[in-house]
């Protein structure tokens, strides 16, 4: 019911409002609708994506913790894990039931027990080391392995563009 | 393709038809006040109403005697009737009149007929009231001569039955009255429920198209109607009920939404609420109308007609006990245990039930019509398999419900106050009175345990497997995760096998979206985005750039490449008041600084200056200058503000020290100021277009 997963939202708002981790921020887009959140996330330091700031919007199904929201990128991004529309696959974000990828075990799948923060910190670990055999995206998989200078320059364009500066 | 070419087709607006429509009753009244004179004196057409309702054995047949004989008692007999003060029972009589046939027919007034001479007309009431229109057709002179002067009402029941017999006027008042349901309707949307968002409209499209076509199917399909009278019938039957449907739909749409948001104001949901009363009222003021109609028709329009009537009552109703639960759930705080299992039989109940009337309506249905093999059986069939197969999975459900609570009675101990120890359920995370232990020594609420469970049969926090079922529970194959609720998956039922309207209306309403201008609040929500990334822009100039470009994107495109000039332009970052570090962010320097950076939140309140001019006093707030952390405010707009200025500040932030480490690092672009003097712009751009184009 709504009205459960309501509360509980709220709850994990306060709680990121009053004691946000570094370098992440998330709340409701818009206060009428609580069930779309948008989140800001840091690029952790000293990695590819080093100091910028990425938008995403999460999306909370009406049952929330009982399944996992969805998460996608609002700006551009080019990683191992992210898909070309900016959805984010990562083990946590998978419902219980489905294993798309055919290998997680249920440990690493979603449960209630998890929360917003704790996907947002799952988020930053992803971009500091993609995980190259999940490939959301294959290019980027591949030019993680490969090249690993021209994906830091790639990183380094959507640093910028995220912060809202000019390219070099 | 069809729905594409309906919605592009041009509809009257409202105001239009209500116009057209109006004028069109006008039209018919003029035509039958003139005519009727002309209709009465017409004897070949008194003579074929005589024999028409001869035929159909309400007269009786010619005895023994002359026609004159036969004429001048039947006309003796209506004068007879006549002499009665019928004039109000008079349109009754009509309405009853037209309700003659296989369909409705009205055994009392066969039966009584048989001494139609020698019964006096004071004890068949029914049979007068049934013919007193008649003598009206067959002799007008006795019918004036009888009634001791027509009055204006007279003259109203008059034009009125005329309208009624002739085609061209009857299809106008229809009309009228569509006209007036939809008017009706548009009314209540407009006090109720405002503006509808897109996906209420496609629903409500959707659910229309549905109705109309099940209806239809019904009508001509299942009880193949013949007559024009019974199809009118059956049309406004199922208006006042599709209607109702409709509001259903609409109420439950915006129950879901509202659901959704934790500052809805008590007067939304109490106007919702009132407006789900009255359509509960007046569904059961269509039960008794259809328990009114099923004493003196069939059983099986009975059945029929009760069917529709109770699937609208118990969704009605579901709704609102939904309602109720949800806002019980919003208010309090504390989870009583056995609440859970009593909402979850709630539901239980109103969906099988609602399931069950609709499978026997349906079985009905293909029973009853005497055409098994045509096209309206297979779509009924159809229709059968789905309510079917949704009945047997929401049974499937309920016991693997059973099982779970049986696993939670029996092999949960109920936890001690030392198990709980003060902590929060890790599911809803509110704080534990009575908790339930699982063997890993993890303490949840049963309730909250049980819907997990239901799902995942695993403690949430350890994801030790559990063993629901003993023996079979390696075997089983485990409940599809995603329970939507019984309605949601109602939507667009017979998609697969008709052109489906949802989907392709939803299509073309994003054609539109795209092709169209955004509208002004979504500009003006885009701009203040835009505007946190690019303070140094006016919100004018992207508005004005949004308006052009139509996207977010293409606008901070154009800002990055310098083609954005706002005109006053003040210059917003200078190199060096880049160059120090977060603390000058915080406002209160005083200095010329500070006019400028309140910019970007000056303009939130600016689509309702008057309303409230400065809803929060600037310095209550301390700029979360480190990160912090921030106030929690009760009130919905604060929170939200709040929000956005952490936002703003956040990016900020990481700006500063992006360029900060890029000119520490000797880089070349960290002199890259954000172009932002007029001066500078369009070399810049110059000089930025090929690497932005590069980058896309
Ligand atoms: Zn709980
Ligand atoms: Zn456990």
């Amino acid at each position: 019911m709504a009205g459960n997963a309501l509360k509980r939202l709220m709850a994990e708002y306060k709680q990121l409002t009053l004691n946000p981790p570094e370098g992440i921020l998330a709340g409701p887009i818009n206060e009428e609708n609580f069930f779309e959140w948008e989140a800001l996330i840091t690029g952790p330091e000293g990695t590819c994506f080093d100091g910028g700031v990425f938008t995403a919007k999460l999306t909370f199904p009406p049952d929330y913790p009982l399944n996992p929201p969805k998460m996608q990128f609002c700006c551009e991004m080019f990683h191992p894990n992210i898909y070309a529309d900016g959805r984010v696959c990562i083990s946590i974000l998978h419902a219980p039931g489905d294993d798309p990828m055919g290998y997680e075990t249920s440990a690493e799948r979603w449960s209630p027990v998890q929360s917003v923060e704790k996907i947002l910190l799952s988020v930053v670990s992803m971009l500091a080391e993609p995980n190259d055999e999940s490939g959301a995206n294959v290019d980027a998989a591949k030019m993680w392995r490969q090249d690993r200078e021209q994906f830091q320059k790639i990183a380094q364009r959507l640093v910028r563009k995220s912060l809202g500066l000019p390219p070099p | 393709m069809p729905a594409l070419w309906l919605d592009r087709l041009p509809l009257p607006n409202l105001p239009a038809y209500t116009a057209i429509s109006v004028t069109l009753l006008l039209c018919s009244v003029y035509f039958a006040v003139t005519t009727q004179d002309r209709f009465e004196s017409d004897a070949v057409s008194r003579l074929t109403f005589a024999e028409a309702l001869q035929r159909r054995c309400l007269l009786p047949p010619p005895v023994n005697e002359s026609a004159h004989d036969q004429r001048t008692r039947l006309t003796d007999y209506f004068v007879l009737l006549a002499t009665y003060p019928t004039q109000r029972a008079l349109l009754h009589g009509f309405l009853r009149h037209k309700l003659r046939s296989d369909f409705l027919y009205w055994p009392t007034v066969a039966t009584d007929w048989g001494e139609y001479g020698e019964r006096a007309p004071e004890s068949t009431a029914s049979s007068s009231v049934f013919f007193a229109p008649t003598i009206y057709y067959r002799d007008p002179g006795a019918w004036t001569a009888a009634l001791p002067e027509p009055s204006i009402q007279a003259n109203l029941v008059k034009t009125l039955a005329f309208m009624i017999h002739e085609p061209l006027c009857l299809w106008t008042l229809i009309n009228m009255a569509y006209c007036l349901l939809v008017l009706l309707g548009k009314s209540i949307q407009q006090s109720m429920f405002g503006e509808l968002r897109v996906s209420e409209q496609t629903q409500l499209k959707d659910k229309f198209w549905n109705f109309v076509f099940y209806k239809f199917i019904f009508v001509f399909g299942v009880i193949n109607v013949q007559h024009m009278d019974e199809v009118v019938l059956w049309c406004s039957w199922f208006s006042a009920l599709g209607f109702l449907h409709l509001l259903t739909q609409l109420c439950r749409d915006r129950f879901e939404y509202l659901s959704l948001s934790a500052s809805t104001p008590r007067r939304t949901h109490g106007r919702l609420l009132c407006l789900l009363s009255a359509i509960l009222a007046l569904s059961l003021a269509l039960l008794v109308i259809c328990v009114y109609v099923g004493l003196v028709a069939s059983l099986n329009t009975f059945a029929f007609m009760a069917a529709e009537c109770v699937l609208l009552l118990i969704r009605t109703f579901h709704t609102m006990i939904r309602y109720a639960i949800h806002l019980y759930d919003v208010a309090q705080t504390a989870q009583w245990e056995r609440k859970g299992s009593l909402v979850y039989l709630a539901e239980l109940m109103f969906e099988v039930t609602e399931l069950v009337i609709d499978l026997l309506h349906h079985v009905h249905m293909l029973l009853w019509g005497n055409i098994i093999l045509s096209m309206a059986s297979l779509i009924i069939c159809m229709e059968l398999r789905h309510i079917f197969y949704q009945l047997r999975h929401r049974l499937a459900r309920h016991s693997h419900y059973r099982r779970v609570v049986r696993y939670i009675e029996l092999e949960c101990v109920q936890a001690t106050p030392a198990d709980i120890d003060g902590d929060q359920c890790a599911i809803c995370w509110d704080a534990m009175e009575t908790a339930r232990r699982l063997d890993c020594k993890h303490c949840f609420h049963a309730t909250c345990l049980r819907r997990w469970l239901e799902q995942d049969p695993s403690c949430p926090t350890c994801r030790k497997g559990l063993d629901l079922s003993g023996q079979t529970a390696s075997g089983q194959p485990r409940a599809q995760p995603h329970h939507r609720p019984h309605w949601q998956q109602h939507r667009g039922r017979f998609v697969s096998f008709l052109p489906s309207f949802s989907v392709e209306v939803n299509h073309t309403q994003l054609l539109r979206a795209n092709q169209q201008e955004v509208p002004a609040s979504q500009l003006d929500s885009m701009a203040r985005q835009v505007q946190q990334l690019f303070p140094h822009v006016s919100l004018s100039a992207i508005t004005e750039d949004l308006q052009q470009s139509g996207s977010m994107e293409a606008t901070v495109e154009n800002i990055l490449e310098g083609s954005v000039h706002d005109h006053p332009a003040p210059p917003m970052f200078t190199s060096d008041e880049l160059a120090d570090d977060g603390g000058s962010w915080s406002r209160p320097d005083g200095d010329g600084g500070d006019g400028r950076e309140e910019k970007p939140y000056r303009h939130h309140d600016r689509p309702e200056p008057a309303l409230e001019p400065e809803p929060v006093p600037e310095p209550q707030w301390p700029e979360p200058a480190a990160p912090g952390g921030s106030r929690f405010s009760k009130s919905a707009s604060e929170r939200h503000t709040l929000l956005q200025r952490r936002k703003a500040a956040m990016l900020e932030r990481a700006r500063r020290r992006y360029l900060a480490t890029q000119s520490d690092g000797g880089d070349s672009g960290g002199t890259v100021s954000t172009s932002s003097d007029d001066s500078g712009a369009p070399a810049a751009s110059e000089a930025l277009r090929p690497a932005a184009l590069v980058g896309r």
